[in-house]
């Protein structure tokens, strides 16, 4: 292209991509997100997944507010992996809402711990679960917000609304996802973070996340914070 | 000529320049030079046109309105906590303060994991778009280590936009938009603003620059 027809046709398309971006500000519609419920529940890290595999009905005691975050379990830190998480979360979401997650899409998990618990487990998790209803008349996204937090002897679950359904949540097919989210820490460690957090004398924290809109990438995220080393793990062949 | 209208328009999309449009609207409408408030003003209000305006915009109740993008939806939630929002045209600019002030505070309030002015500072930065990152993200908020880890926030979550130019702006700089990007815009249009005059209130005085840098730039570290 030569210069003077780069000066005419460069300014153009950037004015139409402008005005096609202001114009999107309009045609954009915004989904309205409304919290129906929300409730805290206090563990106990040593005895619920023994707790919940017998069938207790004292593995979640309701509590009015969730404890603050400088509070910490007195407990030993759990040797939890991606499965203890997704155990707990299905037991409370059938306490909470009476019903199991085989029919909820997994959107996102996320699990964490500090760097000097790389080889224990992870120490909180936070899984969300979608559905799309129809809600008088509307297709309405429904969010199952569960949060498992046995740092602080903690869990959470919330429900929440979203409408007009817009954003086109997509779901994670664990059948498809070979790595777990501790093999996944396992390939990170081995591709420098270990090194990494070693280096800072384990003063960082480390999750392991996967969810299938993350901009950054589709598969795990596994992050050492702050700033320490992040490494992407392909869920189905851990390269 | 053109080459330098198109590199500042890139900038611009690019997130790389305050938004000077909505930073000169802000320093017209917001009358208390609250830097908070007008950072979300200048964020929302940069791309404002007829197509904000009731009777241009074709989505009804759900089409963002006015200087802070309000749906009537979100003014009736709005007026629940500020009375003084009822019945209010979101297309009058001092009321278009009133909603960013109010959702920025009902953000701020319903994070009771936030436990400093940088904490704060964000959820406003992140809250002030009004979708994307609403009370649900607020309140489900992941911790480490007694922290909020906003690491896995500002990479990790945001929920999707539909809107062509945010996932332009998304895939072009490889920044989730709903987070990571509009703490960037967010935090660039609050310096301009405090260069200017405005000022940082009070739960908000003490952010630290540093770590809302670090966030901005976390990925492209590691690149």
């Amino acid at each position: 292209m030569n210069s003077q027809l780069k000066n005419i046709v460069l300014p153009l398309l950037a004015t139409a991509l402008l005005l096609g971006g202001t114009i999107s500000c309009n045609i954009d519609q915004r989904e309205d997100v409304k919290i129906t419920n929300i409730q805290y529940f206090n563990i106990k890290p040593k005895s619920i997944l023994e707790s919940i595999s017998q069938g207790k009905e004292d593995a979640f005691i309701s509590v009015d507010t969730e404890p603050e975050l400088a509070s910490s379990s007195k407990d030993e830190p759990v040797a939890w992996n991606q499965t203890d998480y997704l155990q707990i979360a299905e037991a409370l979401h059938e306490l909470v809402w009476g019903e199991s997650l085989g029919t909820w899409n997994l959107y996102r998990m996320v699990f964490s711990s500090g760097c000097d618990q790389v080889d224990i487990g992870f120490q909180s998790g936070q899984l969300v679960f979608f559905k799309v209803i129809n809600l008088n008349g509307q297709e309405t996204r429904i969010g199952h917000f569960i949060e498992i937090d046995p740092s602080r002897s903690f869990a959470q679950a919330m429900e929440t609304e979203y409408y007009p359904d817009l954003e086109d949540w997509k779901a994670i097919d664990l059948a498809k996802v070979k790595i777990s989210a501790s093999e996944a820490l396992q390939i990170a460690e081995k591709n420098g973070g270990y090194e990494k957090r070693t280096a800072v004398k384990n003063v960082c924290s480390i999750s392991a996340g996967i969810s299938r809109d993350t901009v950054v990438y589709d598969g795990w995220l596994v992050i050492y914070s702050p700033s320490v080393f992040i490494d992407k793990i392909d869920p189905v062949t851990g390269k | 000529m053109g080459g330098v209208g198109v590199g500042v328009l890139t900038s611009h999309l690019l997130g790389f320049v305050p938004d000077y449009k909505g930073i000169n609207i802000a320093e017209q409408h917001v009358a208390n030079n609250n830097a908070i408030v007008g950072a979300g003003i200048a964020v929302q209000s940069e791309y404002y046109g007829p197509w904000d305006t009731r009777a241009g915009a074709p989505n009804g109740e759900h089409s963002g309105l006015g200087y802070a993008q309000a749906t009537d939806t979100e003014m009736q939630a709005l007026a629940q906590e500020n009375p003084a929002l009822q019945g209010m045209d979101q297309e009058d600019p001092a009321v278009a303060v009133q909603v960013m002030a109010t959702r920025i505070e009902m953000a701020v309030n319903a994070c009771n994991r936030c436990v400093d002015d940088t904490d704060r500072f964000i959820v406003a930065a992140l809250a002030q778009n009004g979708s994307g990152f609403g009370i649900d993200s607020i309140k489900f908020l992941p911790v480490v280590n007694g922290r909020i880890y906003w690491d896995d926030v500002m990479l990790n979550q945001g929920r999707g936009s539909s809107d062509p130019i945010a996932l332009t702006r998304q895939a072009t700089t490889g920044m989730n938009y709903s987070t990571q990007f509009m703490l960037k815009l967010y935090s660039y249009d609050a310096i301009s603003l405090i260069n200017n005059g405005f000022i940082l209130p009070d739960g908000y005085k003490n952010v630290n620059w540093n770590e809302i840098n670090r966030l901005i730039n976390l990925e492209n570290k590691f690149k």
